[in-house]
């Protein structure tokens, strides 16, 4: 009984008219994402890895000295990913420049980035596709399952039989998921053939475990709205209030609310302004400037001879308090970025009302894209710089003239000999390099996530075992 | 009056739906189509009201012809549909008024179109009832009522019994002797033999578009009508 | 009898519930983003205003022609509430400079970055106004219209109606008209109660022209929803079922209203690549290095100057920004022939760095009007157009406002020119007389008091007479500005409704 409904329903839905146009959008809208994304895959990883040996070429100039090591700015650039073609995450408008040294960190920078006087646009990835188009042709499917049938008499005629309703409702529920299944397979299927044939090189670098994960997770998001579908039709009366109802609440779940998200962001959560930033850098360079001044480091602590055993400068003393100030520097750094960070997430966190919003979320965490990902980077790039600074002082032990004490003040510690002139092997050298996080990783990151979609399937679920339990047949 | 002379149509996949058909009706008279489906009952029908084109032939409603000036023959006519819906969110004073006005018949006060709509047979709390509660007995005489206030000379009927109750049906069928007696031309297509051989004038028999046999109420008041029809039905199968 | 077919539409329109349902999403929407919009708007108007009085007073305490290098600002919009366009997204001042190294860094249309203090932030659509319009009211308009003939005929009303003398192009238009009446209604609400809420805020306060302005907002808002209306009333006309024509409806909703503004830019981006900012930044060093050996080359002719005591002018923080208390006469001498020629130099290479500057936003430009063009195949992206420009937000605005600028650089510049004799004037670098420059000269002690007598009596000039930069957007431009772009939606609406007219001429009633 189960299977014969579902087949009749799959049956029903491939003849109609709606099932072409999503099979023929689903191509079309999977195709042309697919071929754009691979293009651009291409030319931005290209201008990826030049930039990248460009700054692997100067670090490899400077470290002919050890004590110079520490001091090249580095651009730390985000690589293009493949997966960027399933969740864009914005890329293009995240920021995906730091420069760097041993000590401190830029902000992100965005400048040149992308065209900003274009209209605001997402990305046209498979998760727009998904979470957008699809999730519209779930609803477009849906909104009649019940009270269409109520209308044409067909309703009454199943029930007169020996079906029980949950049997119908669920029956129904699997039908739709499998005809849903269809263009998105399809689509998908396109999309793969494409990105097959451009090349081993893209193809290769795939982590089909990640695709097989957001693939599942898509069919997890559109059941949400099959059963939304399901639940309105199973309250209206007819048809049109069904399909009307059911526009109004997908405009508001994926198109106003994500909207709000901005709205949320700047009335409850501040970042610094830039005045305040440059505020809070003077004040705490005023500070350690106090320190040096009142003596706290020791006498002569500020001189900056160049005889470092004349006895009017104090080496150690100078840099305990440089040391000091890039630590108290750094703070203020991290902690402004922390507060962009929050205060973006404020806004993400409200609008997680919408299925939509959470589905792209866990679809950026799988892919290793979006603003967690700019937030790992910047993590990466503390810790690289810790593995750097660990690095020379290691490598400097072993020179006896060195006087072993690292600080950011390049001259000095060139003039001083704190850290040895010796050349370093500049194989052993750390190099940095982005990586991503593991698939278990990822997962676990996402696992709230993909709680909430599963809580919203059940929640829309219930509603519609329960309307259409009670649903009036005649 | 409603005359159709030579009335051809072939559709478009082949099928003749109507094959030199002539008759008149004259005022005062009820003229009851009867035939299987699709026999050729609504075609007639839809070519009188100017919904399809006839392949040759022409009909004429007081002498306006129906096809090539349609917006003047529809003055003389009205019509009443087998499947009556009407526009559900409106009470039946608002859908009457609404066709009352289309028919040109303007500023009618709410008594008038109660008048009406008693006369029909409408009872009291009805008048003010949406018609999505109406049932369809009700929705027939509301029909009617929209027919009437328009008081044309001819009135074209589909199909107007199907589905009613018996009781019902024969209020129906005491509307149509009053419209005769105010000298209506009146064509009512219908296979409900019974109602036919109660109220009809002259029926008419058609089968796959041809008129095969009229007969006039003296012809069939004492034989069975409904012998007639399947014998007439037999014949023009033989021919 | 058209009217009489509308008015019985427009009624049953209005007892339906998804008219009831769409009108209290639209109030509710615009209740929830007018009020920040304005206090945005507001703001941002308050800085303005801020800024334009600091100029003011820093005009005041300008004390030689050469450190005259006000900034100006660009107003913000009032209509900016109700279509943001480019306001927020490129910078809104400039500073004028002729100095060593010309100040091209604040004119909009060169540094035009985002405008964005935490980056992070461009990960939210944008909060937009427009959005009710776009999306909310036309999925409204195509809920209407879907069943507007389609439904009918299921009924059986339309074959009855049609069984009057009334023609089927009677029928269609009533149905037109209806659909407009009943669509007015909540753009109407919507439109009234936004503009309650604008004007309930204290810092706003609209002109003869901005009322103008929203009137033909009004009308083009009127024109977009219409246009979504007729594209439903067409698929109405060419099928029987009114299902089908809802899920054609549909489909060519999320088309034409989510996925080809989208889908534009994406296209934008890919046919037409910009040029990177580091071939900008590169061609820009080169001129620089052309500019110093020159530079070098040319000041070589100049006799050498001699000693001066220079100070920081009021719009400090730039080039060209500090000026000469006092001097001996030999860097007088240097002046009265090194002026002009710094002048002319200077502009002569901020010609060059502007070009190159200008054909690198030109670039960005190309692949914006090149995403704008390929979306008058939708009707939200024209709406969207005709709105910017009428708000006064749009590209066009922007670029006409740096003209205006460019224009009131060679104003100041003729200015200055007209009180220092041509530059030749010593009163371009500074206000000491030749006796100063001569006791100054003679040695340190008298130099110090000379330095301080000059301070106290050098008296800032009379600017008053320098013409101030004036720009306001009438009510014609913004017209002509939207011109195409509501022409082409007008025409949408008439290939909509004659498609439609001649589907139902064919309609089959039955």
């Amino acid at each position: 009984m189960f299977w014969q409904i579902v087949r009749k329903e799959i049956l029903e839905s491939l003849l109609s008219v709606r099932f072409t146009l999503a099979i023929v959008f689903s191509i079309v809208l999977f195709a042309a994402s697919t071929f754009f994304s691979v293009d651009r895959y291409r030319a931005q990883s290209q201008e990826y890895w030049r930039r990248v040996n460009e700054n692997l070429t100067g670090f490899r100039r400077q470290s002919d000295q050890l004590c110079k090591l520490a001091f090249y700015e580095q651009n730390a650039y985000r690589q293009p990913k493949v997966l960027a073609l399933c969740a864009g995450g914005s890329e293009d408008l995240l920021p995906g420049h730091f420069t760097f040294d041993g000590f401190d960190i830029s902000l992100p920078q965005i400048a040149g980035q992308s065209n900003f006087t274009l209209p605001r646009f997402s990305d046209l990835d498979w998760a727009f596709i998904i979470s957008l188009v699809l999730s519209f042709t779930a609803f477009v499917f849906a909104y009649d399952c019940i009270c269409g049938e109520k209308e044409t008499g067909t309703l009454r005629l199943i029930l007169s039989g020996a079906t029980p309703r949950v049997t119908l409702l669920l029956a129904k529920y699997v039908g739709l998921m499998l005809t849903l299944a269809i263009p998105l397979f399809m689509g998908l299927a396109v999309a793969l053939i494409i990105l097959i044939a451009s090349g081993a090189e893209t193809a290769g670098l795939v982590p089909w475990a990640r695709v097989v994960g957001i693939v599942l997770t898509s069919f997890l998001y559109l059941s949400i709205f099959v059963f939304l579908g399901m639940f309105v039709s199973a309250r209206a009366a007819r048809p049109a209030n069904s399909m009307a109802a059911l526009l109004l609440a997908w405009v508001v779940l994926l198109i106003v609310i994500p909207s709000l998200g901005r709205l949320v962001s700047d009335k409850f959560s501040h970042a610094h302004t830039p005045e305040e930033f440059q505020r809070a850098k003077s004040e705490a360079q005023k500070q350690i400037d106090d320190r040096f001044i009142s003596g706290a480091y020791g006498p002569n602590a500020g001189a900056t001879g160049s005889n470092r055993d004349d006895p009017s400068v104090n080496p150690r003393g100078r840099a305990q308090g440089t040391i000091e100030g890039t630590e108290a520097l750094n703070r203020v750094v991290d902690a402004h970025h922390e507060r962009m960070l929050a205060q973006a997430e404020a806004g993400r966190r409200f609008t997680c009302i919408s299925p939509a919003v959470v589905y792209r979320r866990v679809c950026e965490i799988i892919a290793c894209t979006g603003i967690d990902r700019s937030r790992s980077l910047y993590r990466q790039i503390k810790t690289y710089q810790q593995n750097l600074r660990d690095f020379i002082i290691s490598e400097d032990r072993s020179d006896p003239d060195s006087l072993h004490i690292l600080f950011d003040d390049a001259p000095r510690v060139a003039e001083w000999t704190t850290i040895s002139h010796k050349p370093p092997s500049f194989e052993a050298v750390p190099k940095f390099l982005e990586r991503d996080l593991a698939l278990g990783e990822s997962l676990g990151l996402a696992v709230w996530d993909l709680g909430l979609l599963a809580l919203f399937n059940l929640v829309f679920f219930a509603g519609a075992w329960i309307s259409f339990a009670r649903y009036d047949v005649r | 009056m409603i005359e159709l002379n030579e009335l051809t149509k072939r559709y478009e996949d082949g099928v003749l739906a109507l094959d030199h058909v002539s008759y008149t009706i004259q005022p005062g008279e009820i003229f009851c189509l009867l035939g299987a489906n699709g026999a050729g009952k609504t075609t007639t029908v839809n070519i009188l009201l100017d919904f399809i084109q006839p392949t040759s032939g022409a009909c004429f409603i007081n002498g306006q012809d129906c096809n090539k000036f349609p917006l003047e023959a529809k003055k003389h006519v009205s019509y009443v549909s087998e499947n009556v819906q009407l526009y559900g969110m409106f009470t039946a004073r608002q859908n009457l008024r609404f066709f009352a006005e289309l028919g040109g018949k303007k500023g009618l006060k709410n008594q008038e179109l109660d008048d009406v709509m008693r006369s029909v047979g409408l009872p009291e709390k009805a008048l003010t009832m949406r018609l999505k509660n109406y049932s369809k007995g009700m929705r027939q005489k509301l029909g009617i009522a929209i027919a009437l206030i328009k008081d044309p000379p001819a009135i074209i009927m589909d199909e107007p019994t199907s589905g009613l109750d018996p009781r019902s049906a024969n209020e129906f069928l005491d509307q149509l002797r009053k419209l005769r007696e105010r000298g209506k031309a009146i064509l009512m297509t219908t296979h409900d033999i019974f109602r036919a051989k109660q109220i009809a004038d002259r029926v008419g028999i058609m089968k796959q578009g041809r008129l095969v046999a009229i007969r006039k109420r003296d012809e069939f008041k004492h034989a069975d009508l409904e012998q007639i029809y399947l014998r007439e039905m037999e014949a023009a199968e033989a021919v | 009898m058209i009217w009489k077919i509308a008015a019985k539409e427009f009624l049953l329109n209005l007892m339906t519930f998804k008219f009831v349902v769409g009108t209290i999403l639209c109030v509710v929407l615009v209740a929830i983003f007018v009020p920040v919009l304005a206090e945005d708007y507001r703001q941002r108007l308050q800085q303005y205003d801020q800024r334009v009085a600091d100029n003011e007073a820093k005009l005041r305490q300008v004390k030689a022609y050469r450190v005259l290098t006000p900034t100006v600002y660009r107003r913000p919009q009032v209509l900016s509430v109700f279509s943001q366009g480019m306001e927020k997204r490129l910078a809104d001042s400039a500073k004028i400079g002729f100095g060593t190294r010309p100040d091209f860094d604040k004119i909009p249309e060169i540094n035009a970055g985002p405008a964005e203090v935490n980056p992070y932030l461009s990960i939210f659509p944008a909060f937009d106004f427009l959005l009710i319009f776009k999306i909310v009211m036309s999925a409204l308009a195509l809920l209407v219209a879907y069943d507007a003939v389609a439904r009918e005929r299921e009924q059986g009303t339309l074959s009855l109606s049609l069984s009057y003398p009334i023609s089927r192009a009677q029928v269609l238009l009533g149905k037109l008209l209806a659909g407009l009446l009943t669509l007015a209604v909540p753009a109407t609400i919507a439109f009234l109660v936004g503009l309650l809420l604008l004007l309930s805020s204290p810092a706003i306060a609209l002109g003869g022209s901005d009322w103008a302005r929203i009137a033909m907002m009004y009308v083009a808002s009127l024109l977009f929803i219409l246009a979504v209306y007729n594209v439903g009333l067409l698929f109405s006309s060419l099928t029987g079922s009114s299902s089908l024509a809802l899920i054609l409806g549909l489909f060519f909703w999320v088309v034409s209203i989510i996925v080809i503004p989208d889908a534009t830019v994406y296209l934008a981006r890919r046919f037409l690549p910009v040029t990177s900012v580091e071939a900008k930044d590169e061609q820009i060093a080169g001129i620089e290095k052309l500019f110093l050996h020159e530079w070098h080359q040319e000041c070589a002719k100049l006799p050498s100057g001699g000693a001066a005591n220079a100070t920081l002018g009021p719009f400090h923080g730039g080039n060209g920004d500090w000026f000469i208390l006092v001097c001996n006469p030999a860097e007088a001498q240097y002046w009265e022939k090194g002026a002009a020629f710094e002048v002319s130099f200077n502009v002569k290479y901020a010609r060059k760095f502007w070009e190159v500057e200008h054909d690198y936003v030109e670039s960005l430009l190309r692949q914006t009007r090149l995403a704008r063009a390929i979306g008058r195949l939708s009707p939200a992206c024209l709406y969207d157009n005709t709105m910017n420009a009428l708000a006064g937000t749009d590209l066009a605005d922007y670029q006409s406002w740096t003209q205006r600028v460019r224009d009131y650089r060679d104003t100041v510049l003729a200015y200055i020119r007209n009180k220092t004799d041509n530059l030749r004037s010593p009163l371009y670098i500074t206000q000491c007389t030749q006796a100063e420059q001569i006791t100054w000269a003679k040695g340190d002690k008298f130099a110090e008091e000379a330095t301080r007598a000059a301070e106290k009596h050098t008296l800032p000039l009379n600017l008053e007479d320098l013409p101030r930069l004036t720009y306001g957007m009438g009510i014609a431009q913004g017209l002509q500005r939207a011109a195409a772009d509501l022409a082409v939606l007008l025409l949408f609406n008439l290939l909509m409704f004659s498609l439609s007219f001649v589907a139902f001429l064919r309609y089959d009633v039955r």
